[in-house]
């Protein structure tokens, strides 16, 4: 079973994705050009309904996924990250909603489309994997038969052309002995065999963006490496566009090619990935990476940098800039006054006041 | 790391959170509520009822002139403010002295099965082993032996045995049957939260602690097991008021000449399609309004002794 | 390092051959044994007074089910737990339930550690409930306040629930538990990882802090090498049930000998996409076997890369589960003392690591990576010396002047391939003291 590994799988070629999905935009191009941009989030707001009121929890958030490239949407818990991409696949609570902005996926904005149409669109050429694949998946069904549901609803593939499509996709993510495992169920498998087996669904409909929300917080170092891995090499091979979703910086650093630093449903920092952690150009980012342990840091009993306090809750963000409790810079207009996400250098922007003054201080 | 949404998200202003205790929080938050205020005046309605029947009505149940058979409810102020059922009794009296039995028989069985439930399902789920082995065995036994034969069975057992006739007395036999077939709903539920409540790390953490079995049941793991056990009961407390009525038919439900709701409901049921719609409602409606009233409560008290939800 | 070269007599809890099997039972009425799991299998540890040790694994590794044992939650089905050298096993009932209070543990989920429905003053209360001698009736209320204080919290949110706190404050609480006893050993099982990354760091601090104040011992139980890095004194690395390689913290992050300890090492990300070198680290294939059904000879040999390596260089295809040498499939590798002279360089704890071929692993992985590629082919054999000084990265490691520059560093894996790094994110922080003030 371990030749098929390196099988080339075409499932573009079987059948067109974008074929059953009757929009009113017309043809979908399926190829992928690097750099071409593929999905288009623009000043995204999304409002929670609670008992004291509608709560912000993402407010006007902005980002690119281009084809071939990874997006890191770093931030920590509560900071909207995950309904951010929520927002995007039509999958927020019904106690939440869209109060503002557009995601542009080849021109279609698929927050004006019906709640239906939405969901079919995105999920058609969007795809999604979460931190829990054990509670992503069904426990009743076998592996096989999840990963080709969507696949024979769109395109009545036959049982047995269904089952062989499933050995391809879990070769394809590198699960050992495929065509023994395809008909187990998900209790079987181990934490790290589980997130290939919801990558390989997320992959089944050949999607151009792959959002990973947390993949890899619940596993083990050792296979977190795999699954990162895992998840480079097919983007590369494919030319998806992948938006990584995590809290953990050391991740960030050996997958993404651009960041975005989230605090408080805000972006605060948007950067290509080496000047990011070269030179933060907002507080919060510098913050965060010093607030990492790190392995190669001499670490002879020194205590770590931390930062002050703990992310807002959503709903109790401060005035002004959001972060200025906690910002060792903050100076009385960061009390009143909300900075805009502005350019600070060559693509990259800050939503801080004094970015110029942390980049022109890295320099010096 | 899980994200969590607005909707859980929790105020933390500094100064406002200082609680007095569980139960006065509790109770600050049930005032605010109109739908539980109308409730427990239903509930109150209805119990001051079964307490004094006296001033609710004077005349008596028993006394049944045939010749006043099926009058059409008179209005207040009147001989028969509700009418008279078949055997031209009247259906306030009725009404008024059946609340007793029925919800002191309701009330009975429902705690006793709460209770013989809740016990047995949390040591089985607790210590699991042998005594689960027992405890699983003896619900299933017990779920499938028909209510109807079980009850016959007893019928014959009891039927010479005399019993008094003092409010306790005339419902003992269906509660006794009752409570018997009634039990095993909670101990299931009780035991299946409890499976899930004793590997939280809470309860581990006074294990570790050296916390005993029976403080780390008590404290930990029936607090948070016991909510499905609270929704069940008001549905439950309506099941038993009309199972009451099926058992009066086997002459083990409440005794003659005491009257119930369940009897009246049973004998009204006949005269629905005939024309008497009124001799079902009436106990009907009673009985609707205290489970609904009773469901209401349940709930609140429910929300109000979860800290979480404050 | 500590200035006296300790000894077992110093050990505030320690563990003898330690194993814990669980049976796998089958069948739905009769239910019949048809296996054992052995979760831990044979595990001997020291924690020394006021000391820190490390212990990491992945999951399954058996260093959760070891904590558990180690507060009396399990029982162990073999072996010793002593506690101030006194075996627990052989007192009586309430001795041991006092010898318990000494030991106490931190949970890893500050959400589901805490029960929902008591208050904060409940919760660390409670610890006075169950051992009433602790602290008398009319102090509680006091020792509450001063317990909460201590770890950071507002003394005045006695009255407040768990769900009002956030992660960070939650697992304070869970700490000022713990402390209510005044144990002396606390057992922390991943304290930090289920909490944000800005709040991690004030959650070791506060642990370093009250290490300092009140003298105690940790053992500190996580997956995350690096931050283990920052809080042990001692580490020890467990794979299926077994101690793989132990030892003073900059021995074992510096100079690891088993190939575990070393995959485990280059797992972990660096923040820093300079250091990004696509396929150098040491991967790690598969998941971790099962504890049900451990591999023969050494256990880790069915994802052992320096075994394949090793096959390699014999002329074995080195790419199958089982092309690797003989004797790590046949023979069971036992913990043994590397190189000489350890205990003369004051190393707490020997140094020591259950591989035949620990003393290959630094000369494998050393190597740049460029040279090395994760999967080793038979082709890679004439690269690689076979004459390596065995002890020469042990040396180096321990050292005291040992300096990662002039050496490979064969932590990462990476670091030949590193520049000397500017480090940037600490150049540009004006005054590390403003970061470093506590949450409320």
């Amino acid at each position: 079973m371990r030749g098929m590994t390196g099988m080339e799988i075409d499932i573009s070629g079987a059948f067109d994705p974008a074929g059953p999905d009757d929009d009113a935009q017309g043809q979908v191009p399926t190829e992928r050009t690097a750099g071409a941009t593929l999905l288009e989030v623009d000043d995204l707001a999304v409002e929670f309904r609670s008992d004291d009121g509608a709560v912000r929890a993402v407010d006007g958030l902005s980002y690119r996924v281009e084809a071939g490239r990874t997006l890191a949407l770093v931030g920590e818990s509560g900071c909207g990250k995950s309904v951010s991409s929520l927002a995007v696949m039509g999958l927020l609570p019904p106690t939440a909603r869209v109060v503002r902005g557009s995601a542009r996926y080849r021109g279609t904005d698929l927050l004006a489309l019906s709640p239906a149409k939405h969901r079919a669109h995105a999920g058609t050429h969007v795809a999604m994997v979460f931190q829990d694949a054990l509670a992503a998946l069904n426990p009743v069904h076998t592996v096989g038969y999840q990963l080709t549901e969507a696949l024979r609803a769109r395109s009545g593939l036959s049982r047995r052309e269904a089952r062989r499509r499933a050995i391809e996709l879990l070769d394809l993510v590198k699960v050992p002995n495929a065509a023994g495992r395809v008909d187990e169920y998900p209790h079987q498998f181990s934490g790290g065999m589980r997130q290939r087996v919801m990558i390989a669904s997320a992959l089944a409909l050949d999607p151009d963006v792959l959002i990973a929300d947390e993949p890899t917080t619940a596993l083990d170092v050792t296979v977190q490496a795999q699954v990162l891995r895992l998840l480079a090499e097919i983007q590369a091979e494919r030319q998806m566009g992948l938006v990584l979703i995590t809290h953990d910086l050391g991740v960030v650093a050996g997958v993404a090619d651009d960041v975005t630093v989230m605090y408080a449903g805000r972006a605060v920092e948007h950067a290509p990935v080496r000047d990011l952690y070269a030179a933060p150009a907002h507080p919060y980012t510098r913050a965060l990476l010093r607030s990492v342990p790190r392995l190669d840091a001499g670490a002879d009993g020194d205590r770590l940098p931390v930062v002050p306090g703990r992310p807002p809750v959503p709903g109790r963000v401060p005035s002004g800039c959001p972060f200025h409790p906690r910002c060792d810079m903050a100076r009385d207009v960061c009390r009143t006054d909300v900075p805009p996400l502005a350019d600070a250098a060559p693509e990259r922007s800050s939503a801080c006041f004094f970015a110029a003054e942390l980049l022109g201080g890295a320099r010096a | 790391m899980p994200e969590p949404t607005a909707a859980t998200a929790t105020p933390d202003a500094p100064g406002t959170g200082v609680s007095a205790s569980l139960g006065g929080d509790a109770w600050r938050r049930l005032r605010r509520r109109p739908d539980v205020i109308v409730s427990a005046l239903v509930v109150v309605f209805f119990t001051v009822m079964a307490a004094f029947p006296t001033l609710f009505t004077s005349t008596d149940p028993q006394r049944c002139i045939i010749g006043d058979s099926k009058t059409r409810p008179q209005g207040l102020g009147a001989t028969h403010p509700l009418g008279t059922d078949v055997h031209g009794c009247d259906m306030l009296a009725q009404l008024v002295h059946g609340a007793r039995p029925s919800l002191l028989l309701a009330f009975v069985v429902v705690g006793a099965s709460v209770v013989i439930g809740v016990v047995l399902g949390l040591l089985a789920g607790y210590y699991l082993g042998w005594v689960d082995t027992v405890v699983s065995r003896t619900i299933e036994v017990f779920l499938v032996i028909p209510l109807l034969l079980a009850a016959l069975l007893l019928l014959s057992l009891f039927r010479n045995v005399s019993v008094g006739s003092g409010a306790f007395d005339v419902i003992l036999l269906p509660a006794l049957v009752l409570t018997l077939f009634g039990w095993m709903g909670y101990s299931r539920y009780v035991r299946a939260s409890t499976l899930e409540a004793k590997n939280l790390d809470y309860v581990t953490a006074a294990r570790a602690l050296g916390a005993s079995d029976l403080r780390i049941m008590v404290r930990h793991v029936l607090p948070n097991a016991i909510g499905p056990v609270t929704a069940l009961v008001p549905t439950a407390i309506a099941g038993v008021i009309s199972a009451e009525a099926v058992l009066a038919f086997l002459g083990i439900g409440v005794r003659p000449p005491a009257i119930s709701w369940g009897i009246m409901i049973t004998n009204g049921a006949e005269w629905v399609t005939g024309g008497y719609p009124y001799l079902l409602l009436i106990p009907l409606g009673c009985l609707i309004l205290t489970v609904l009233a009773l469901v209401v409560l349940g709930d609140a008290l429910r929300d109000a002794l979860d800290p979480r939800l404050r | 390092m500590p200035e006296n070269p300790a000894t077992s007599d110093d050990a505030v809890l320690e563990v003898r051959d330690l194993a814990k099997s669980y049976p796998v039972r089958q069948g739905l009425v009769l239910k019949r044994t048809t296996g054992h799991v052995q979760a831990v299998d044979g595990v001997s540890l020291a924690l020394r007074r006021g000391r820190t040790l490390g212990l990491v694994g992945e999951s399954g590794s058996g260093k959760s089910t070891l904590a558990r044992v180690l507060v009396g939650i399990e029982k162990p089905t073999r072996g010793q737990v002593l506690v101030d050298g006194e075996d627990v096993s052989t007192m009586s009932r309430g001795a041991r339930r006092e010898l318990r209070r000494n030991v106490q543990m931190v949970f890893q989920d500050p959400y589901t550690s805490l029960n929902p429905r008591m208050s904060v003053g409940e919760i660390v209360a409670e610890p006075y409930r169950i051992h009433p001698d602790a602290v008398p009736r009319t102090g509680r209320r006091k020792a509450v306040a001063e317990l909460l204080a201590l770890v950071g919290l507002d003394p005045d949110h006695v009255h407040r629930y768990p769900h009002q706190f956030s992660g960070g404050q939650r697992q304070r609480i869970g700490i000022a538990r713990a402390l209510a006893v005044k144990p002396r050993v606390l057992v922390c099982d991943e304290p930090v990882s289920a909490l944000d990354v800005s709040v991690q760091g004030q959650v070791i601090n506060l642990l370093e802090d009250l290490q300092d104040e009140l003298g105690l011992s940790y053992l500190f139980i996580a997956h995350d090498l690096a931050v283990v890095q920052h809080i042990a004194d001692e580490v020890a690395v467990m794979y299926l049930g077994r101690v793989v390689e132990e030892g003073d913290r900059p021995a074992v992050y510096k100079c690891a000998h088993h190939p575990y300890t070393r995959a485990l090492l280059s797992a972990v990300p660096v923040p820093d996409p300079a250091a990004r070198s696509a396929g150098t680290e040491l991967l790690l294939e598969g998941d971790p076997p099962s504890p049900a059904d451990p591999p023969s000879g050494c256990r880790f040999h069915t994802r052992c890369w320096l075994a394949r390596r090793l096959a390699a260089e014999q002329g074995l295809a080195g790419d199958g589960p089982d092309d690797v040498p003989e004797r790590c499939r046949t023979e069971d590798p036992v913990l043994v003392p590397l190189g000489r002279g350890d205990g003369a360089r004051g190393a707490a704890v020997p140094h020591a690591a259950a591989c035949h071929f620990a003393h290959r692993a630094a000369a494998f992985d050393g190597r740049p990576a460029a040279v090395v590629p994760e999967d080793a082919g038979p082709d890679v054999g004439p690269d690689i010396e076979p004459d390596i000084e065995p002890d020469a990265g042990l040396d180096a490691g321990l050292d005291a002047d040992f300096d990662p520059e002039a050496t490979l560093d064969p932590a990462t894996g990476r670091a030949v391939l590193r520049p000397t790094r500017p480090d940037h994110v600490t150049e540009t922080v004006p005054d590390p003291a403003v970061l470093e003030s506590r949450e409320r």
